[in-house]
């Protein structure tokens, strides 16, 4: 059996009755036929028989048999079973250049939010990103997760992006009151965090429908009043209208990703404590993936305020985002192809170690490939880039990368318990370092961070080998 | 009395004629208590009935819904792997019913525990599936489950999981199990039995096991994954009809299905749906156009593209007729829906044909058309026709399930799938003014006499009651389901008194 989609071919060669059934043959619809040299039992093409008008009536008048049963018997018994079809099979899409061009959507806020934050600095706090990442990520998560589920079951639409937002807009603005009178700052940060999350939140929404586009037409204003802002040539951007312009941008994805919350807003997001309790699961996936990145955001060495070195590793993940896309929906095609054509465990597993070495292969080569460009163009501007922060960017991207992958596999909870421990590993390190050392910055950040990365990453190497050859996470 | 009302993609999430049933069952039975234990898709479904107070509770069992993903541990693996063994091997085509019955009883112990459906969503039980293989048929020719694919088994596991999830339901202590239909609304039912002994009543409006097969059709599943997934509803209807107290098929007709599916005959009760007469008063007077209605959900089961090929042959005889097709399409049938409009287009009826989608009055929908066509391929016995009989309205019908009962001589049978037939009898009674008429007038009767609400519902309290003491009622009344069965089973009649 192939894993390509194919249509149900009754095999060839006429379907011969015998004599004292040619009466029924002569009446029968070619449909009825096809049930008859398929049915698991006689009760099966008992129904067909009905469903082709031939009532117990009609098959005692014609056909001379008492009832349907009796003719279904009949049948059953005088037609051999032929080598069923194979009936059509659900195939996944296989990564395309399109999912390249979807990274660009998934890069471009990262654009416009630096060139706020530069606009901004002196009304921003040092916990002000972090914070916007940490909660963006986690309501993004839980948005998605709604979304997608809701597609696949073909159900009417969720409130949960205002739930979602309601959340984002809260958390931040108690983590900004929080953070005003606990550890310095400024309220106004709370305002560009509860952006920015707000930002991710409706964007989810919009990814879920597949309106990538339309959130690459909204971030248009704000990207394009960013470039200009940093670079400042040719044109003069005020600061305000750098800001205005993301603003812009933010209110503008809200206001669309809001056309899909149903009229009953304040109803409840899911349908039960099952989906409650996955629901939960993304969410705090999507809060360590963001607590990871703050963590080492907070804790990197840096003169006066938040360090760009962090940034500037990030790049070559955020660039590979539409490869990691591509990659992905490749990896499933392939795996799903194997399951199809697979006759044993033993041997599905072996097709989908072998699937998921290649494309992990393949996500890194475009990976080190554009590690590579950014570092030639530090070079070129004479950056140094520290070599930990490479190798801890590297590794961070790869584990994102399994993390999509263990996820699509319908294992957030394994994903979840994986960012956990890297988190644990650099959470350990910071407050034995606290404990031996009142100084701040921390020493050895970027090493910690460097280690907590490649092993949250080698973890997830193993995790992922082990999820992806259980068939059931395919099916 | 205290009755667990069990109901499976029906009542109260849903509209169609087994939630109008329940509905009026509820309502119409004040002086019982009624807890619903509804088996539902995915669980996001809202209440759209509104219970009433004798309502108390409403259940819902999503079979279909997302459950938190778990692993299945090692020490579970050993403990589900012999349960799980013995269900598959069970699933054989030789095996004894009792086998699965135990086998069913094994499950409900692990899914009371909270295991069931880890262990079935295993790659363990995945492995025992194709390692068990047994032999889904003793046919000539058959090739049995050794042909499953990996894709096949994983396919067969998560089906038979969601199936079995109404057994992660905690038992409900109560005087009666009322399930309105058999198959997996009757595994709440047979859990109560085996553990408190509670009597165990079943209406079944359709048949379970014949829109089964109609669903599993060959080419929507591989072969051998198919055979397996017949084979445990089979199994499963045919413990839940060994197990029922009662058997109230709505119909006469069904009657030879249960048999066939091995119920004893002594506990077969046919109780028909009724509706009411003044719900539905007879029409005033016709349309002065030529107007043919149909009136039903959009479903492939209402086989609502012979109704078009039948009227593209109306069209040529009658160029003025229309077409007014009321009622809602559910999501899942959505693509349903726009085949029946591309054939429509192609069949130039476009100009013709209304799609008119979900009507606030029902009766107005039967009152637009001169002539009321129902094309089903499968029914129990359906409100459509019963309700358009009582507006005095000709029915045009094919001969599925009960239909030809609640018919009789007061409106038109044809067969199912036969674009002609329906096409002839209805430029007949378009025809003939006179004939709408009398057809009409005796619908109307025949509703009034043998099938209104209050006669079905007063057979279910005499039930209700028989079952509570253990005492069997009076007999059946002379003019009761089983009489009309005998009188309709004459075949496709289109004799029509004028």
């Amino acid at each position: 059996m192939s894993g390509s989609a194919q249509t149900m071919v009754i095999p060839p060669g006429p379907v011969v009755l015998p004599a004292s059934l040619a009466s029924v043959a002569a009446a029968a619809p070619a449909s009825l036929l096809d049930t008859v040299v398929a049915a698991v039992d006689p009760l099966e093409i008992a129904a067909a028989l009905e469903t082709c008008g031939m009532s117990n009536g009609v098959v005692r008048d014609q056909f001379g048999r008492r009832d349907v049963f009796e003719l279904a018997d009949e049948l059953y018994a005088a037609v051999p079973l032929r080598p069923a079809p194979t009936a059509d099979r659900r195939t996944y899409r296989r990564g395309q250049p399109v999912d390249l061009g979807r990274g660009v959507v998934f890069a471009a806020p990262t654009l416009m939010f630096a060139g706020a934050a530069l606009a901004l600095r002196s009304w921003l706090s040092w916990w002000s990103v972090p914070l916007a990442l940490i909660c963006g990520w986690a309501c993004s998560q839980a948005v998605a997760y709604v979304g997608f589920s809701r597609q696949a079951y073909r159900e009417q639409r969720s409130p949960i992006l205002v739930w979602a937002l309601a959340a984002a807009v809260a958390i931040c603005a108690g983590a900004g009151l929080a953070g005003d009178t606990l550890v310095g700052g400024r309220f106004s940060g709370a305002l560009f965090a509860a952006a920015a999350a707000a930002f991710m939140t409706a964007a989810a929404e919009l990814i879920a429908h597949a309106e990538e586009h339309l959130i690459g037409l909204v971030l248009l204003p704000g990207a394009a009043g960013s470039i200009i802002y940093i670079t400042r040539e040719p044109f003069v951007m005020p600061v305000r209208g750098a800001v205005a312009l993301a603003a812009a941008s933010v209110i503008g994805t809200v206001i669309i990703a809001l056309r899909h919350v149903p009229a009953r807003w304040w109803g409840l997001p899911v349908a039960n404590r099952a989906e409650l309790s996955t629901l939960a699961r993304f969410f705090a996936s999507g809060l360590c993936c963001g607590v990871f990145v703050a963590l080492f955001m907070v804790l990197e060495p840096a003169r006066g305020g938040i360090s760009s070195w962090p940034a500037v590793a990030m790049y070559p993940m955020m660039l590979s985002l539409g490869a990691m896309e591509w990659q992905l929906r490749t990896f499933r095609a392939a795996a799903r192809d194997a399951l199809l054509s697979s006759r044993t465990s033993a041997s599905f597993a072996r097709s989908a170690r072998r699937q998921l070495a290649r494309t992990m292969a393949c996500y890194l080569l475009v990976l080190l490939s554009l590690t590579g460009a950014v570092l030639a163009l530090a070079a070129v501007k004479d950056v140094p880039v520290p070599t930990l922060l490479v190798v801890a960017g590297t590794a961070l991207a790869l584990a994102f990368f399994l993390a999509l992958v263990v996820a699509a596999c319908g294992r957030v909870d394994i994903s979840l318990r994986t960012w956990v421990l890297g988190i644990a590993v650099y959470g350990a390190w910071g407050v034995y370092t606290r404990a031996s050392s009142p100084r701040w910055p921390l020493p050895d950040a970027r090493l910690a961070f460097c280690v907590a990365a490649v092993a949250t990453a080698a973890t997830f190497i193993v995790i992922a080998v082990r999820t992806v050859t259980n068939p059931v996470c395919h099916g | 009395m205290d009755i667990q009302l069990i109901t499976e993609g029906t009542y109260p999430y849903y509209m169609g004629g087994v939630s109008v049933w329940c509905d009026q069952l509820v309502r119409a039975l004040t002086e019982h208590q009624f807890r619903v234990f509804a088996i539902s898709a995915t669980g996001t479904e809202h209440d759209i009935w509104g219970a009433p107070a004798n309502v108390p509770t409403v259940d819902s069992v999503p079979l279909w819904g997302r459950t938190s993903p778990r692993r299945a541990s090692r020490a579970l693996q050993r403990r589900s792997e012999p349960v799980l063994r013995r269900f598959l091997r069970s699933l054989a085509f030789d095996a004894a019913e009792a086998d699965f019955e135990q086998s069913l009883r094994e499950l409900y112990e692990l899914a009371q525990a909270g295991q069931l459906s880890s262990a079935m969503s295993s790659a363990s039980a995945v492995e025992l599936l194709l390692s068990e293989a047994p032999a889904s048929s003793g046919r000539p020719g058959a090739y049995g489950f050794n042909h499953l694919s990996v894709a096949d088994a994983v396919d067969v596991m998560i089906s038979l999981e969601h199936f079995l999830r109404p057994l992660a339901a905690r038992p409900v202590h109560v005087d009666l199990c009322h399930s309105v239909a058999n198959g997996l609304g009757a595994l709440p039912a047979l859990v109560a039995k085996w553990t408190w002994g509670t009597p165990f009543l079943m209406t079944e409006h359709g048949l379970y096991m014949r829109e089964r097969y109609l669903s599993y059709k060959p080419g929507n599943l591989n072969q051998p994954a198919r055979a397996i997934v017949l084979r445990f509803f089979r199994l499963l209807v045919e413990v839940a009809y060994a197990h029922a107290d009662i058997v109230a098929p709505g119909s006469g007709y069904n009657q030879g299905w249960e048999l066939a599916n091995r119920t004893p005959p002594g506990r077969i009760r046919p109780v028909h749906n009724g509706v009411d007469p003044e719900e539905f008063p007879a029409a005033p007077d016709e349309p002065s156009a030529p107007v043919l209605a149909w009136v039903g959900r959009i479903d492939p089961l209402k086989d609502v593209e012979t109704l078009l090929r039948a009227f593209a042959l109306i069209l040529a005889q009658v160029p003025q007729c229309q077409l007014r097709v009321f009622g809602p399409t559910s999501e899942e049938n959505e693509q349903y829906r726009q085949r029946c409009a591309k054939l429509a287009a192609a069949l130039r009826l476009d100009q013709a044909v209304t799609f008119e989608g979900r009507v606030s009055s029902v009766q107005e929908a039967y009152r637009a058309g001169q002539v009321v066509v129902h094309t089903s391929i499968s029914e129990g016995l359906p409100y459509t026709v019963l309700e358009a009989m009582a507006t005095g309205r000709p029915v045009v019908a094919t001969d599925v399930g009960g239909v030809a009962e609640a018919i009789g001589d007061a409106g038109m049978l044809v067969p199912p799938r036969n674009p002609q037939a329906v096409a002839d009898a209805c430029v007949r009674l378009l025809a003939s003014p006179g004939q709408r008429r009398a057809l009409g007038a005796a619908a109307r009767d025949r509703i009034v006499q043998h099938f209104t609400a209050e006669q079905c519902f007063d057979q279910y309290r005499q039930i209700y009651r028989e079952l509570s003491t253990g005492h069997p009622g009076p007999p059946p009344a002379q003019h009761g389901p089983v009489a009309l069965f005998q009188m309709s089973q004459g075949y496709v009649s289109t004799a029509v008194p004028v």
